[in-house]
């Protein structure tokens, strides 16, 4: 019934899939260093981590920055929209990998918004403008979590300027993940994902599923205002 | 086998030079001029091409199911992934939400398939014998089908009984005069609603849906409600969304508790 050519048959498609981080064989290798038999043995999960997120291992030692950073970047309460997304679906008794899918694109969505709101901290963190950026500094009420992400950095030994410009606490974390060398938008969303996914995770998980009536379904209530009634019939046929 | 591609069978579609083919149809040449979103929302998830009274009533099937308040809770989730700027994460997210929960559409297939059975003895069975076959073949507390959450009767199934009883009077319609009597007699018997799953079913069977898709035809029919709120979610974007205020939550989690490790250092540093 078909013809045997269309546009994709013949289209300069490649005819293999490649693979660029993980090589499809036994052992796996991650950007070249055997899983099992290397990696494995010698390195913590947040140093392959970092490696998944870099294509390079890190120095000895950087990790601990790391795992502090990422241990002030994990909770994650009902409050924010991953969170409650999965907990909605949680409580609509969808599937396990429903409810993990909800929590994930709402992550990947909330950490994508952070990224950009933080634009205009980057240039700050390479030094080439002097001002910090004045919309990036926290509230009073951040102050205190921020003290103790500044002192659990002091414990590993780690410092950084940012903290005398009363950043907000994603800020000084990102701006530390920014120094240990995560400078690409797709390596700082891999990690907020990987730090905040457990969380969003274990906050859906441990309601009820199927208990709709434990949701507050009208927090927040939405005020129905309708919209303008128009219809093309009434505009004429050249839409004015 | 070595450079051979491996090949899959699909009967969905097929970009052609000069035209592309989908469900078996040409898109220019035979369904372009005869066919809207709901007959090729229809087309799309394995029924018959509808024309006519038969492709009027599934349009009306597709307003009467869209019930699009931004509360209900695959649209909430739609509402809360799109607070980010993007309606096509709320729409993938608030879909996702439906795979296998107690919204999702997909009961239609089972209360299609279970109306099949019944139709086949149906013209045999009085009232008495229709409750007591429905006692044995439909035995849950409340069946699929039945079951009307917070208000006194579900308004799709109004909306859409009445169209089809004032508008779409063709007696030919087996399966709705079914669904009619399987509504009263458990309404009369075990003080059973039927909610839109049910009456949808019946009438995607008399279109000549097969039971296998209704859920699908089901699910591809409401996606204006989601696709309302992604588009207002995205573009209002509300900071209320995005981070609820703490005076609307409180913890009923685990109290609060030292990790073993820190008991030690501290015990350590006290002793």
């Amino acid at each position: 019934m078909s013809g045997e050519h269309g546009p994709v048959e013949d289209g300069p498609w490649a005819d293999k899939l490649p693979a660029r981080a993980v090589t499809p064989t036994d052992p796996p290798r991650l950007f070249g260093y055997d899983v099992h038999e290397d990696l494995a043995h010698h390195y913590r999960f947040s140093e392959v981590l970092w490696l998944a997120a870099t294509r390079e291992l890190p120095a000895d030692g950087a990790a601990d920055v790391l795992e502090c950073a990422l241990t002030y970047l994990l909770p994650v309460s009902v409050a924010e929209a991953p969170a409650n997304a999965a907990s909605v679906a949680q409580a609509c008794q969808s599937s396990l990998a429903s409810v993990a899918s909800v929590g994930a694109i709402a992550l990947a969505q909330q950490g994508q918004w952070v990224l950009e709101r933080h634009a205009p901290l980057w240039p700050w963190l390479r030094g080439e403008v002097e001002a910090f950026p004045e919309a990036l500094r926290g509230g009073p009420d951040e102050a205190p979590a921020v003290r103790r992400f500044a002192s659990a950095l002091a414990r590993v030994s780690y410092t950084h300027r940012i903290f005398e410009c009363s950043p907000g606490l994603h800020t000084a974390a990102l701006a530390v993940l920014f120094d240990l060398g995560f400078r690409e938008p797709e390596q700082l969303l891999t990690l907020w994902m990987s730090s905040r996914l457990p969380c969003v995770l274990a906050e859906a998980f441990a309601g009820g599923r199927g208990r709709l009536y434990e949701y507050p379904m009208d927090l927040p209530h939405f005020e129905y205002v309708g919209g303008e009634r128009r219809s093309t019939a009434e505009e004429g046929s050249d839409g004015r | 086998m070595g450079g051979e591609r491996p090949t899959l069978v699909t009967k969905v579609a097929r970009a052609e030079h000069g035209d592309n083919h989908f469900r078996g149809y040409w898109l220019n040449a035979e369904l372009l001029g005869h066919h809207s979103m709901a007959s090729i929302a229809g087309l799309a998830v394995g029924g018959p091409a509808s024309s006519g009274e038969d492709r009027a009533l599934l349009e009306d099937m597709a307003v009467a199911v869209n019930v699009a308040d931004p509360r209900i809770w695959p649209l909430k989730v739609t509402r809360l992934v799109s607070a980010y700027g993007s309606m096509f994460a709320g729409l993938a997210a608030g879909n996702i939400t439906m795979d296998r929960s107690l919204l999702s559409m997909e009961a239609c297939c089972e209360i299609a398939a279970r109306l099949v059975a019944l139709a086949e003895r149906a013209d045999d069975l009085d009232d008495a014998g229709l409750a007591a076959y429905l006692a044995d073949a439909w035995p849950e507390r409340r069946p699929p089908g039945f079951g009307v959450p917070a208000r006194k009767e579900d308004e799709r199934v109004v909306g859409l009984v009445g169209r089809v009883r004032d508008v779409y009077r063709r007696q030919d319609r087996r399966y709705f005069r079914l669904f009619e009597r399987v509504a009263e007699v458990s309404r009369v018997e075990r003080n059973l609603k039927p909610n839109i799953l049910l009456v949808f079913s019946a009438i995607a069977l008399d279109l000549g849906f097969p039971p296998e898709s209704i859920g699908a035809l089901a699910w591809a029919l409401v996606q204006a409600s989601f696709q309302a709120n992604a588009v207002e979610g995205a573009q209002t974007a509300p900071e209320l969304m995005r981070q609820l205020p703490q005076e609307h939550l409180y913890y009923v989690g685990p109290p609060d508790r030292v990790s073993p490790r820190a008991a030690r250092l501290r015990a350590g540093r006290s002793g």
